[in-house]
């Protein structure tokens, strides 16, 4: 069992005409431990009100990962990862993020970020959000599935926050009991292309091409297919029916 | 075939995205349309009406996002319904009647209410709704009840109130009327008024999660 793994994070148009950077990020990759491949995806996205939501997202998913791989080093069994556990990750990142606000005399707000992340291993995957975006999954290229439907506050630019206090209040867990082949995180720059909100459910239409492509692309091509991806997710139709930053994350299970 | 080609061309070129209504962003605006606005004073309002149409129409987003309601008082007429961009007319309104401020408030805020239960009945999201009364009078009605329900919309974060007087407009009364401090509109400008409104909405269609919304100075067309 291993995993094929591809992500990008690409500027908003808007963002890009006004000359700012975008304040999306994510780290997307596998660990094998033993005979046992783990794939980790973890993407966050800055607050677009904020100064230096970017940072905040670039800290929350570089300490989220070197958080999973340790905790998978010594935990190879996945099943064993209590809730407990994926809070002191949160809150350990939370912690890097307002070390570098008192550093730079800043408030941890002005590093405000939502985070998604995924860990997936052999009959288990471990699922964490707070704040919007999503992520889908599927378990043989069949239907898509959400893991947690996009949480948001009353107003469409209203979401929670990693950096909150109270952080763990939007927390979402969920302990999935198998591994699906497909597994998808992405941003709220992606959600209106991705999801159907009047029925509430993912759009196979937008998934399926993907990782049909992603299954098919060659091994040594990882590169390539993300560049691609930035192609694909900055191309002119996709900006115009959204004008955000947009991260996508993609992995597929390939067994040998 | 190249690599790339490839890539590009066949899988995601067939990528299809979800028909998923875009987040709304709500206006409503409430508009004299009593005897006092005859003549040049209502002309120039159809005239700025034209402009917002058209500048909303002319950006991909807000012609998607922007849902735009008209109300008239003189006497209380819903010229239009919340709709976007794609469908909006000419109104073409006309100066008559006296100006039943209170009943038009009151009206106003019932249709916001309406809309957001359809938007939440339909999952789509939306942003803050805002409300622009534009008013050269003062009340021939009882206003008392309007103001507090303004007042209450405001402290819920339901709806922002703005208030613009033309003329002769009763500022004081804008004051009780609005939480937020009234703009007096410099002459006739109507025009210039509705394209600051549409830069606005445009912004604010586009703001990302997090983003506070913020309007921009009202420059160029309040008298400061």
């Amino acid at each position: 069992m291993r995993w094929k793994i591809t992500g990008s994070s690409v500027t908003g148009r808007s963002h890009v005409d006004r000359g700012e950077t975008g304040q999306d990020c994510h780290r997307a990759g596998s660990i094998r431990i033993g005979d046992r491949e783990y794939f980790i995806g973890v993407v966050a996205d800055g607050a677009g009100s904020t100064t230096h939501g970017g940072v905040g997202a670039d800290i929350v998913c570089g300490r989220m990962y070197e958080h999973i791989t340790g905790t998978l080093r010594n935990t190879a069994d996945l099943s064993c990862i209590t809730d407990g556990e994926i809070r002191d990750w949160i809150g350990a990142s939370r912690a890097a993020i307002a070390a570098e606000a008192v550093a730079k005399e800043r408030r941890i707000r002005d590093y405000a970020c939502t985070l998604l992340g995924a860990v997936a291993g052999e009959g288990h995957t471990l699922f964490f959000q707070i704040g919007d975006g999503a992520m889908v999954v599927s378990a043989d290229g069949g239907e898509y599935d959400t893991i947690f439907w996009p949480e948001q506050g009353e107003y469409a630019n209203v979401t929670f926050f990693a950096t909150d206090d109270q952080f763990s209040e939007h927390l979402n867990i969920r302990h999935y009991p198998s591994t699906p082949g497909e597994i998808a995180l992405f941003t709220d720059g992606i959600q209106t292309l991705a999801l159907s909100f009047a029925q509430k459910k993912a759009h196979a239409g937008f998934f399926r091409p993907l990782f049909d492509a992603l299954r098919q692309h060659p091994e040594n091509g990882f590169q390539d297919f993300s560049r691609q991806l930035s192609l694909f997710l900055t191309r002119d139709d996709v900006s115009a029916r959204s004008d955000d930053d947009k991260t996508l994350v993609l992995a597929v299970l390939v067994q040998d | 075939m190249s690599d790339n080609t490839y890539l590009d061309q066949q899988p995601l070129g067939a990528v299809t995205f979800a028909e998923n209504p875009e987040p709304r962003c709500p206006c409503l605006l409430l508009l004299d349309t009593s005897g006092s606005m005859a003549g040049e004073p209502i002309a120039e309002l159809n005239t700025g009406l034209k402009t917002f149409y058209n500048e909303l129409q002319t950006d991909s987003l807000a012609i998607k996002r922007v849902e735009v309601a008209l109300l008239s008082f003189g006497p209380v007429r819903v010229i239009s319904d919340f709709t976007t961009a794609e469908c909006f007319f000419d109104p073409q309104l006309e100066a008559v009647g006296d100006t039943p401020m209170g009943e038009a408030i009151r009206k106003g805020i019932e249709m916001i209410r309406a809309r957001k239960e359809q938007y939440r009945v339909n999952g789509i999201s939306f942003y803050r709704p805002w409300i622009f009364l534009i008013t050269d009078g003062e009340p021939t009605d009882e206003w008392q009840s309007a103001a507090a329900l303004v007042r209450e919309g405001e402290a819920s974060k339901s709806f922002a109130f703005f208030a613009i007087g033309v003329n002769k407009a009763d500022m004081k009364i804008l004051k009780q009327l609005s939480v937020r401090e009234p703009v007096k509109l410099q002459g006739l400008k109507f025009r210039e008024f509705f394209q600051w409104l549409s830069n606005s909405m445009k912004s604010a269609s586009r703001s990302n999660p997090g983003d506070k919304i913020l309007l921009a100075p009202p420059l160029g067309w309040s008298e400061i």
